[in-house]
């Protein structure tokens, strides 16, 4: 341990440097802006600036500037996704949730002060662990392999359903739909294309973001075009901008525990921070002793999971630099930018390029409180956001939602996507159905899917390696628990459930 | 439309209008003589950040110097390389776009997939660049030390042995179903997400040896895994002491990088591209990419590429007709 502290003593010496702070505060600036564009995230930005990196002086300049631009872009994700319901990027889709009720309800400053805040402690808690047990753990992260993934999966599908205020069995439906849109493309164990009624596009899956910008931006607005005139986007109360004591009371617990979670999400090769973020909400909401809150503005839905995504971006760091494995798109692209350097990450990386390695890690303390300086005056600004007239709003989303559609994979298919989604949001609105089981089970097929077909090969075809796997088995039986405590809270509560459900027609 | 539109107006707009439309029906004659007289567009059709990408950058980058004109990459990824190579094949064959070619968009039609071009008809071949190295390896604590070894053991105990590569139908997953096939060992493929993911299957013991592209070799060079044959044609400078299938007696298929277009891009127009490309593989920073990425540089002008193409799907046509018996 004195060894890490002498290392990243030495980091910070490198990180100070006016050069060095001067790429982590233009790579904040960089990272905010694209997490407030939906569509524009961090893999584009990152691509773009890729070519730009070989006229940056020193490697390490370079990689502070470029992970600065990831875990800014986190922070930025959360404004849109609470202001608007348009997510800024993937991770921030859960956020839309409760974050967008609260600006309804005219409490978008501290649904944005929480966002910041919770941002800022999980990622400096998230730099601490790296400093202290990150090399370590990385050895062991990829002892998780398919039959634990397989596990994780479905431990996260019974809390999906579960996720929803209404009867079980909407829940589970909702599951069932997000697991067959997940499966759209193609098959990885044998390379056919599932559902894709021979759409070329199909067949590489329905993207993440234009569906739920579609969803939940598009599908707000659709149902809002409905309600004529009158009608506002949101409230035009923007109420105060800093949390309320409440407010922190209840956002301590959800900003821990979802930093943690985030963190050792982000540790594993195959986790991530939209995974992080979902865990969180669901956890939150089952911790919860008034989960029929979640959804209708419950600020523990905000806390936790943007707390979530921001540890996983950089726990996600470690796989990246001591194993050379990307854990998602940003990763990989930040992985060609080393690699455009001259630094290949890897077992070596420790050995061979200390001073990045560290200097990197110490440039994210730093990244992170000039983030956190950086976004909390914004709040201020974000919220006037909201006097805009929806004459002008509405147009404005639009047109932003279609760039960032098409600005993902240049592919005016997005596009189409987006405006489905749309239709599908609006027709959920009016059903008063609750998406989030499906986006859930739709930000999950894939890994249930692959991982149990992986397991099964291993296992020979026997099933039996779920269960004989110490942590899958442990992970699985944790999942049996919820799930018959869910049914029995079900059966108890099925009248009180009842109630909530008239409460929710009546709103 | 103009037309109609221009007899309402007075003579003089109407003949000015004239003189311009006259320049347009000249101008594409002009460009013809001086191609490129516009920036040329290259589609990768993988992600950017990828091995294909990085290499198609600065590839583009130090061609546009002998070129003259910018060369734009534009990312058009998914269903490995189909919807980018289905663009380029439909793009008009001016010159002006061109694309990379990778053995996934061949290989892929070939293993039966519905895909709405024919890599044998629909492309002009511009210039080859390299090949990926592909490598088996096994963790450094395994019992087998040379190919032989993990033949033999396949052999032996059918089955048993599992691998792991980047996915279903790539060179690396079609390399270990030729050695089955040659040798008549055994082995299980459990495909990975991608070859981002061999990596981790191989290091948590999840698979017992991996075919896959050099994701493998800053392991290999501390020495946790171990590199028992690689597939380019020739030894790879930076791994010499890897035998290659070749030399082991067995026959492979390569796995391309090269430059193609649209087919029917006039002669004069793709010998341009073809020695800006070429002329591009000296460039330092190109060279020091590929052999980052432990990627062998092959100069090859655009008609043998065209052959060496028509020659691996003849041969993958006959592995894949024998996998499936």
């Amino acid at each position: 341990m004195f060894e890490a502290l002498q290392s990243v003593a030495h980091g910070f010496s490198l990180a100070m440097l006016p050069e060095n702070l001067m790429y982590a505060l233009i790579g904040s600036l960089l990272g905010t802006l694209v997490g407030v564009l939906p569509g524009l995230g961090p893999v584009t930005t990152i691509a773009v600036l890729l070519p730009i990196t070989y006229q940056v002086g020193s490697p390490l300049g370079a990689l502070i500037m470029l992970a600065a631009i990831y875990y800014g872009a986190m922070y930025g994700g959360s404004t849109t996704s609470i202001l608007l319901k348009v997510p800024g990027e993937a991770a921030s889709v859960i956020t839309c949730m409760d974050g967008y009720e609260m600006a309804k309800q005219g409490r978008a400053g501290p649904a944005l002060a929480i966002a910041a805040i919770g941002s800022f402690v999980a990622g400096t808690l998230a730099v601490v662990g790296l400093t202290l047990v990150g090399p370590v753990f990385a050895r062991y992260a990829v002892k998780f392999g398919p039959p634990e993934y397989f596990a994780l999966a479905v431990f996260g599908l019974v809390l999906a359903s579960t996720l929803s205020g209404g009867p079980p069995l909407r829940g589970l439906c909702m599951v069932f739909l997000g697991i067959l849109l997940g499966l759209v493309g193609l098959d990885t164990m044998t390379g056919d294309a599932r559902f894709s009624f021979g759409i070329l596009e199909l067949t590489n899956g329905i993207g993440i973001v234009p569906l739920m910008m579609g969803i939940f931006g598009l599908g707000e607005i659709l149902y809002n075009l409905e309600q004529r005139g009158e009608a506002s986007l949101v409230t035009k109360t923007i109420g105060r901008i800093m949390p309320t004591k409440q407010d922190w009371k209840d956002s301590v617990g959800p900003i821990g525990r979802g930093s943690v979670l985030g963190f050792l999400l982000g540790l594993l090769p195959g986790g991530g921070a939209i995974l992080g973020s979902l865990l969180s909400y669901t956890v939150e909401k089952t911790l919860s002793k008034k989960p029929e809150t979640f959804g209708k503005g419950n600020i523990a839905g905000v806390a936790g999971p943007e707390s979530a995504n921001n540890s996983a971006a950089s726990a996600a760091f470690i796989p990246l630099l001591t194993l050379g494995i990307p854990g998602n798109a940003v990763t990989a692209v930040l992985l060609a930018a080393l690699l455009i350097q001259n630094i290949e990450p890897g077992p070596l990386m420790l050995v061979q390029h200390a001073d990045v390695f560290w200097g990197v890690i110490a440039s994210m303390y730093v990244g992170n409180i000039m983030l956190l300086i950086l976004n909390l005056p914004l709040v201020g600004l974000w919220v006037q956001l909201l006097r805009v007239p929806n004459w002008a709003l509405t147009p404005i989303i639009l047109v932003v939602a279609v760039l960032g559609a098409y600005s993902l994979r240049n592919a005016w298919f997005d596009v189409g996507v987006l405006a489905a989604g749309g239709v599908i949001g609006y027709l959920f609105r009016k059903a008063q159905i609750d998406a989030g089981p499906m986006i859930m089970a739709f930000i999950l097929a894939d890994l249930l899917d692959t991982s149990l077909r992986q397991g099964l090969l291993m296992g020979d075809g026997n099933p039996a390696i779920f269960f004989s796997r110490p942590m899958s088995a442990v992970i699985l039986a944790i999942s049996m628990v919820v799930l018959v405590v869910q049914i029995f809270a079900w059966r108890r509560n099925a009248a009180m459930l009842g109630l909530v459900d008239t409460q929710k027609e009546a709103s | 439309m103009s037309k109609t539109f221009s007899f309402r107006l007075s003579s003089a707009f109407a003949l000015t209008t004239a003189v311009a439309l006259a320049a347009l029906v000249v101008a594409p004659g002009a460009a013809h003589a001086q191609f490129p007289d516009r920036p040329v567009t290259l589609i990768v059709p993988w992600d950017a950040g990828g091995s294909t990408d990085q290499t198609a950058r600065v590839l583009a980058k130090a061609a546009e110097k002998h070129l003259g004109q910018p060369i734009v990459v534009v990312n058009k990824p998914g269903a490995a390389t189909v919807l980018g190579m289905t663009e380029l094949a439909a793009a008009k064959p001016d010159g002006y776009t061109v694309g990379t070619l990778s053995s996934s968009s061949y290989l892929i039609p070939l293993a039966g997939r519905q895909v709405q071009y024919d890599v044998e008809k629909n492309f002009s071949y511009v210039s080859y660049y390299g090949d990926n190295l592909i490598g088996t390896v096994v963790p450094a604590a395994a019992p087998w030390k040379t190919l032989k070894d993990l033949i033999d053991d396949g052999k032996k105990n059918p089955g048993k042995i599992k691998f792991g590569t980047g996915g279903v139908g790539t060179t690396q997953h079609l390399t270990i179903e030729g050695l089955m096939v040659d040798t008549g060992a055994k082995f299980i493929h459990i495909p990975q997400k991608g070859s981002a993911g061999s990596v981790p299957a191989l290091l948590g013991n999840h698979v017992d040896f991996l075919s896959e592209t050099s994701v493998w070799a800053p392991f290999v060079e501390k020495g946790e895994m171990r590199l028992l044959a690689v597939t380019t044609p020739s030894r790879s400078p930076r791994f010499p002491d890897a035998p290659t299938m070749n030399e082991l007696g067995f026959k492979t298929l390569r796995s391309v990088q090269g430059i193609i277009g649209p087919a029917g891009i006039p002669e004069a127009e793709r010998s341009k591209l073809e020695s800006a490309f070429r002329a591009a593989l000296t460039d330092e920073t190109f060279k020091q990419t590929m052999d980052r990425l432990a990627m062998v540089v092959v100069d090859m002008p655009g008609k043998e590429f065209d052959a060496l193409i028509k020659d691996e799907i003849v041969r993958a046509r006959s592995l894949l007709a024998q996998i499936k018996q």
